[in-house]
């Protein structure tokens, strides 16, 4: 097994603060490329004080647009991470392949369940 | 609302006569006056915008009235209305209601009775509950007499309400088996239910009355209010008597009511029953029931005024023998010479027992003299009611109470005194007040004119030279008065600093002697019976029996510290401050005046005016000092009613702080039963009491010292405005001379001459009406009143809660509407703020900015003003911007969206020391992360280009932290239906948007997870969440969520945060997650 590539998120971010999509985007642009080539890739947090939903969404919730899960589960690991931010980051991904498995009918079951309550 | 009112308050013809004022100023004399004149047109503006609000201040004077049981208290208040209207006989003495009567012209009796809302009739069950439980057995005798009574009184209350028959019931009914009816039930559904009751004569509504309030009925227990208005001649001007039962109440609800009137009730009278010895009856109230105490606390030891009843019951040969008087005195010098002794009887025990006080509390010689003093000037009557009423005819009866002329039964002079007490705030002596002082305006406004428009005139003249050389003269004099103005407001606030170390250091030494003490007083708690011990469990701490017997726990906790206010507390808010403030005053006039009569002599003998000139200056600098009078006069009695409110409120916070922290300790010991329980009840209130007694003392101290530096600043900033209006004044003066700068020569003097006889034309055309005050029903304030010319929006006061955002995107959408550019937002009646509400108001106001409306805030009282002047907010509006931010404020800023690294050192700058100490550092780590999604989530769906508007406040004693985070974007419903296209209702989207996984971003971008755990974390921090986003309000707290739609939309998107920052949950993770396990 070759040794995975090595990113530091808060190189890419240039601060402790993983607090906006913009910046989670930074990080996506350098991760999709890899995973696409097969490459191994390890994204390290460590100098990482702070983290948000939405950085994680657009960092790495959208690989599952684009690859399978299993794809992503061979590929990507997470690395120097403190536990909550470990279960912020569950959390994201669940809810990521929720979004791609089955986006358009969750949104319209809510609709539904929303005209029937009006009925 | 203006739209939705159906009948919007009619304007009085004196806000017309200020509308008309202010539109001239805006629309006809703004054009023809300088730029250099703007501050005098802007000085103008506000002093009518608060004169706007002061007319809708409508002055009433509430009178609270108590006394103790058999005072005749309701003879006496029937007496004084001159009519039999409050029912006197069946009545419950220990359960009566707060009945308030009021004046109105109509010539019908109308009351209100208000009941208690199911909710607090289940708490007062509950308490009863908790209080008689079966099986409690307990080896202590004493008081077991007294709980007959009380268990007695209990049962009747039951048995009236459900309806059960007194003499079946032996001991107190299982209350879980018993059900409301369907007529009891009605009347206790809603938040204070209300039956409205009507009647031509007094008598009549007497009689309706009784149908709820006698005992032998079945309401009485449910009864929260009653209020009676009727054309009672005696309260014509204003006053309006308050009925108030006992101090405390078993019913949590009424007992509020009667501590609220007691606190902010500006008179109190206190009825005793002369023939049961003042001596007993007075000690009653005033010692046992902590009246006294009471009062000294909220400085209020000048409001109180006694009154003896019963004068007429006496055994004439007794008397006789007792005031040595002739064998053959008649009745009414019996009543003469016992009157006088009763006066006299009743201060020496005022001062007995203000002695006493001062002995427990340490005071200093000089600060119980002082007391006395003060004490030794308090009204004392004494009256026959029932000789009264029949002489007057208001009762029938021939008793002979040996009294013939009217005056001998005492009732007049208390009449008198009712409307001596009432003349200053006489309704119709308010509004010539402020007559007068539009009339102040308006003269200023056309001496202004009239002098700008001669002074055009006289520059053309040659002797323009001398003037200037007059004015150079002056410019001395001028620069003189500004120092010594400031010289006077500087060692005014260097003694206020001395002083308010002092008072620190004494209370200090205070919460010293309360934390020393503590065991003394627990050993008071051990000797109570049982039952009183949970009594007051349940109570929180606080129980009234029904027998009068007060206890007050979280009182004595900080007794030491209660008992210091009469005297160290006096010393520095009463005496001290009253001084230095009197001082200023007359300083600052005298300096004003001093500078005045040099202008007036320079200019006679500079030989440029002429007789005619000279003249019109003298009747100027008259007005001039009238002026600086009546303002210094209006601005030291609002510093004094600032002083008032801080001491009060201060005062009440120490009792609050305590029960707060003392809660959850009775909430435990409560639930001990069986043998030895009253040990292990003592010893959990105790052992939390010892344990907790060190931060709850440094607490109060914390927020005494804050209260007291504010005070500072408020202080500060009204001197200021003082020597601010004597400048003023003296360059107005100078001014209209033609000693200022005016650069607008050109100007046209015809169009000046006729805009201002235009004006003075109008203003002469509206006559004043004296109104009539509006019947009970239209009493309810409406949230925007209609607007006047110019328009003007009155801004309530605003909560952090649904009404507040209602108000507020109400005041949005009416203002957009509206063609005016210019809008006044008026903050007379803004008398509470909440402080992250500044968020979404600065979200309303640059919306409106943005869409070129030009907004000015004005008249913003102080309370509010010193809220949003800490916060920085007021100095974004044009206000002068406070000196330093309060260390419990979270400054209002604005923040660009892609701006989160200036957000991150927003947080890094002003969370620290806001509670975040307190928190465990998951929760803190937590709490950081929910703002930055909160943030995040602004920055990414709102599109707000005028950004993302931030402010918060910590409050140290609630322990919660708020922050508020506003945008003025795109809202969440709005996004959803550009999204999707569905067309959801507001709320409907709102409820959509906080489900988990819901987002409306797309381009392969998930979402909809940052709001959920905003969501997860305050329902585990048992904090609150609030959201308003376009037409919805989405708000989740106590673990409960609940939703409304905003009649109104609110122009973008409000997510406010409360913390609970003594939440010391772990947050950490009990099981870690394996990283192999995430994707």
């Amino acid at each position: 097994m070759s040794e995975p590539v090595i990113i530091r998120v808060f190189d890419v971010v240039g601060s402790p603060l993983c607090v906006s999509s913009a910046d989670g985007q930074l990080v996506y642009d350098k991760l999709a490329p890899l995973v696409r080539d097969g490459r191994k890739v390890a994204l390290s947090f460590a100098q990482v004080q702070t983290l948000i939903s939405a950085f994680l969404n657009t960092a790495i919730g959208q690989l599952y647009s684009e690859f399978s899960e299993e794809r992503v589960r061979e590929l990507l690991s997470v690395r120097d991470m403190a536990p909550e931010d470990v279960a912020l980051l569950k959390r994201v991904v669940e809810n990521a392949k929720r979004y791609f498995a089955n986006r358009s009918a969750s949104d319209k079951a809510w609709k539904e369940e929303i005209d029937h309550d009006e009925e | 609302m203006t739209q939705s009112s159906p009948d919007p308050n009619e304007l009085s013809p004196l806000e017309i006569k200020i509308g008309v004022l202010k539109d001239w100023l805006h629309k006809k004399a703004g054009p023809l006056a300088a730029q250099t004149d703007a501050q005098a047109f802007a000085g103008w503006n506000n002093r009518l915008s608060s004169l706007l609000g002061d007319v809708r201040n409508k002055p009433q004077v509430p009178i609270a009235l108590v006394g103790s049981t058999g005072s005749g208290k309701s003879t006496l208040l029937n007496a004084l209305l001159g009519v039999e209207v409050l029912p006197v006989s069946n009545m419950k003495p220990c359960t009566a209601v707060v009945t308030s009567v009021r004046y109105s012209t109509a010539p019908v009796y109308q009351a209100a009775v208000t009941f208690l809302s199911r909710q607090a009739w289940d708490e007062e069950l509950r308490k009863l509950k908790d209080t008689f439980r079966p099986g409690d057995q307990e080896d202590d005798a004493e008081g077991a007499d007294e709980w007959q009574v009380i268990s007695r009184s209990t049962k009747d209350k039951i048995c009236a309400v459900y309806g059960l028959d007194k003499e079946a019931v032996e001991t107190m009914p299982d209350l879980d088996s018993l059900h409301l009816d369907a007529q009891i039930a009605a009347c206790l559904q809603g938040e204070g239910s209300r039956v409205f009751l009507e009647a031509t004569t007094a008598k009549e509504l007497k009689l309706k009355l009784r149908g709820y309030l006698s005992s032998e009925e079945r309401f009485w227990p449910l009864i929260k209010t009653v209020e009676i208005v009727g054309p009672f001649d005696a309260l014509r001007h204003g006053a309006v008597l308050i009925d108030l039962p006992g101090v405390n109440d078993p019913n949590q609800a009424r007992e509020e009511v009667t501590r609220s009137f007691l606190r902010d009730a500006p008179f109190i009278w206190i009825a005793f029953n002369t023939k049961r010895g003042m001596t007993r009856d007075i000690h009653e109230l005033l010692v046992k029931q902590d009246l006294l105490r009471q009062f000294l606390m909220h400085g209020k030891h000048d409001a109180v005024t006694f009154i003896g009843t019963h004068a007429d019951d006496f055994d004439p040969e007794q008397a006789i023998d007792e005031f040595s008087l002739d064998a053959d005195a008649t009745n009414a010098e019996i009543i003469r010479a016992r009157s006088r002794r009763v006066v006299k009887q009743v201060r020496s025990d005022l001062e007995d027992i203000s002695t006493e006080l001062a002995r427990v509390a340490n005071a200093k010689f000089d600060e119980l003299e002082r007391l006395k003093q003060t004490l030794a000037q308090t009204k004392v009557f004494v009256v026959s009611t029932r000789a009264y009423m029949q002489l007057q005819k208001i009762s029938q009866g021939r008793k002979d109470y040996g009294i013939e002329r009217i005056d001998d039964s005492g009732v007049p002079s208390v009449v008198r005194h009712l409307s001596e007490v009432c003349r200053k705030q006489d309704r119709r002596a308010h509004h010539e007040d402020i007559e007068r002082r539009l009339g102040f305006v308006v003269e200023e406004v056309r001496g202004f004119f009239l002098a700008r428009i001669s002074h055009i005139e006289f520059q053309q003249g040659a002797l323009r030279q001398k003037a200037d050389n007059l004015k150079a003269r002056l410019a001395g004099p001028r620069t003189t008065l500004a120092t010594e103005t400031e010289r006077v407001r500087d060692r005014a606030s260097v003694r206020f600093d001395s002083r308010r170390e002092q008072f620190e250091s004494s209370i200090k030494l205070a919460a010293d002697r309360a934390r020393r003490g503590l065991d003394d007083r627990f050993d008071r708690w051990g000797s109570m019976h049982h039952m009183t011990l949970r009594a007051c469990l349940v109570r929180g701490g606080e129980f009234l029996s029904s027998t009068g017997k007060n206890y007050d726990f979280n009182k004595d906790i900080a007794l030491p510290l209660l008992e210091s206010i009469p005297f160290t507390w006096d010393d520095f808010f009463g005496q001290h401050l009253r001084e230095s403030l009197t001082e200023v005053r007359e300083q600052l006039k005298a300096r004003g005046e001093v500078f005045l009569e040099r202008l007036k002599s320079e200019a006679s003998q500079s030989g440029v005016f002429d007789a005619d000139r000279i003249a019109s200056l003298s009747s100027d600098i008259e007005l001039s000092q009238r002026n600086i009078e009546f303002h210094v006069e209006e601005k030291t009695n609002g510093v004094l009613k600032t002083i008032q409110r801080v001491r009060t409120e201060l005062g009440d916070g120490i009792s609050k702080t305590i029960r707060d922290s003392m809660l959850p300790a009775y909430a435990a010991a409560k639930g001990e039963s069986g043998p030895g329980m009253k040990a292990r009840m003592l010893k959990v209130i105790t052992d939390h009491a010892r344990r907790s007694c060190n931060q709850l003392f440094d607490n109060i101290l914390a927020e005494l010292t804050d209260g007291v530096v504010e005070l500072g600043l408020q202080f500060n900033h009204d001197l200021r405005e003082l020597s601010d209006i004597v400048g003023q004044q003296a360059d107005r003066v100078s001014g209209n001379l033609g000693l200022g700068e005016v650069q607008n020569q050109a100007q046209s003097v015809e169009s000046m001459r006729h805009v201002l006889e235009e004006l003075l034309e109008e203003l002469t055309g509206i006559h004043p009406t004296t109104d009539a005050p509006a019947p009970l029903e239209a009493v309810s304030d409406r949230i925007l009143q209609k607007p006047i010319p110019g328009l003007i929006y009155y801004l309530p006061s605003i909560s952090s809660d649904f009404a507040g955002f209602e108000t507020l995107a109400t005041v949005s959408a009416q203002v957009i509407a509206e063609k005016s550019t210019h809008v006044e937002l008026n903050m007379a009646r803004t008398d509470e703020f909440e402080a992250n509400m500044a968020a979404p108001l600065g979200v309303v106001l640059n919306k409106l900015t943005d869409a070129l409306k030009v907004i000015s805030i004005v008249a913003v009282p102080p309370p509010t003003e010193a809220i949003l002047r800490r916060n920085g907010f007021l100095g974004a509006f044009n206000y002068p911007p406070a000196t330093d931010i309060s260390p419990t404020a979270l400054p209002y800023q604005r923040f660009k969206l892609q701006d989160s690294a200036l957000f991150a050192q927003y947080l890094l700058d002003h969370l620290p020391g806001k509670g975040i100490p307190n928190m465990s550092s998951g929760l803190g780590k937590l709490f950081q992360q929910s703002l930055f999604e909160v943030f995040e989530n602004s920055a990414f769906h709102s599109g707000s280009t005028l950004g993302v508007f931030v402010c918060g406040q910590f409050f140290p004693l609630k322990q919660r932290v708020d922050i508020t985070i506003a945008d003025a974007g795109i809202t969440i419903p709005r996004n959803i239906k550009s999204t999707f296209g569905w067309d959801f209702s507001a709320t409907d989207a709102l409820a959509w948007a906080l489900k988990d996984g819901n987002t409306t971003k797309r381009e392969g971008k998930p979402g909809g997870v940052g709001l959920k755990l905003l969501r997860d974390f305050v329902t585990l921090n048992e904090g609150r969440l609030q959201i308003a986003s376009g037409g919805a309000y989405w708000e989740l707290n106590a673990g409960k969520v609940i939703i409304h739609a905003l009649s109104c939309p609110f122009p973008g998107t409000v997510v406010n945060l409360e913390i609970n920052t003594a939440d010391n949950k772990s947050y950490r993770l009990a099981n870690e997650i394996s990283p192999e396990s995430i994707f």
